[in-house]
């Protein structure tokens, strides 16, 4: 299964763009992992540093390791769910629209479409320290006052994809201008004059 | 005194591991009908069952030697007959 089936695809239709955060944005759930990883090896080291550790009492043996055995498997799922979460926010910008795919924990998940001739003004931003070294920022899509704004968060390059998404923008503009010309009753009466020779 | 064997101690840990189970079908679900099946969410699905089995390979060899139906004193506290 490629990207491609994540949505219907129009005829004439080319992905653009397929944005995630930066990888480096899950350096942070990571990080976390294994300090939480850590915690039974530093409670070991504290609480039964000069004790034996063994099967003296074995329901405190018992009890011990599974609970330990729990907490490894609830942080290690609990891992996976930051994954999941970061992996399947998914932007797609086409040559026609923009696609927000934003996963909201395990259950839920959000899917909102843009179409490019409705993009008023896109605004990028790229702020602190570190995103600023590793290139990724924010992207703001703005659209009618009415409607919701497309933020596409922690993305590599966004100034890079502001100015191609105006340009698109532009493109498809032209594009459903020349469509409406093409079709309009004075367009067709210019095309049947010129096909009479008149 | 009060005695319990250790096997009581696998019912509260049996439910957590339903728990735990359907969380992780869950995501790997969620990886595999909306993730695009490639590279990174194979690799992911695969690294997490193997951690798993780690985990549970380490927990088995751990409680291996315990004798689950063995009755344990749980509280050291001599009931009074009268």
């Amino acid at each position: 299964m490629s990207i491609k089936s994540l949505f219907t695809q129009h005829t004439g239709e080319k992905i653009e763009f397929v944005l995630r955060r930066h990888p480096i944005v899950f350096l942070r759930p990571i990080f976390v992992f294994l300090v939480l990883a850590g915690i039974p090896f530093v409670g070991k080291a504290v609480f039964y540093a000069d004790k034996p550790f063994g099967l003296s009492d074995p329901l405190s043996w018992a009890g011990i390791v599974l609970l330990v055995t729990t907490y490894y498997l609830g942080i290690w799922v609990f891992f996976l769910s930051q994954f999941t979460d970061y992996y399947l926010d998914i932007n797609i910008v086409t040559n026609d629209r923009i696609i927000d795919i934003n996963q909201k924990g395990l259950f839920g998940r959000s899917v909102a479409e843009l179409d490019l001739t409705r993009v008023q003004d896109v605004h990028s931003e790229i702020k602190g320290i570190i995103p600023t070294l590793l290139g990724y920022g924010t992207v703001i899509v703005q659209t009618a006052a009415n409607e919701e704004n497309f933020h596409f968060e922690q993305i590599p390059n966004p100034n890079y994809i502001r100015q191609r998404i105006l340009e698109l923008a532009a493109l498809d503009r032209k594009r459903e201008a020349r469509e409406i010309m093409g079709t309009s009753p004075e367009a067709a009466g210019h095309r049947e004059m010129k096909e009479q020779g008149l | 005194m009060i005695s319990i064997p250790p096997y009581f101690l696998l019912f509260p840990f049996g439910a957590f591991l339903l728990a735990f189970v359907f969380f992780s079908i869950a995501n790997i679900v969620s990886l595999a009908k909306y993730g695009a099946r490639n590279a990174t969410g194979l690799l992911v699905t695969f690294m997490f069952v193997a951690g798993s089995a780690l985990i549970g390979f380490y927990a088995w060899k751990a409680l291996e030697p315990i004798p689950w139906t063995a009755p344990v004193p749980l509280f050291r506290i001599e009931i009074p007959t009268f």
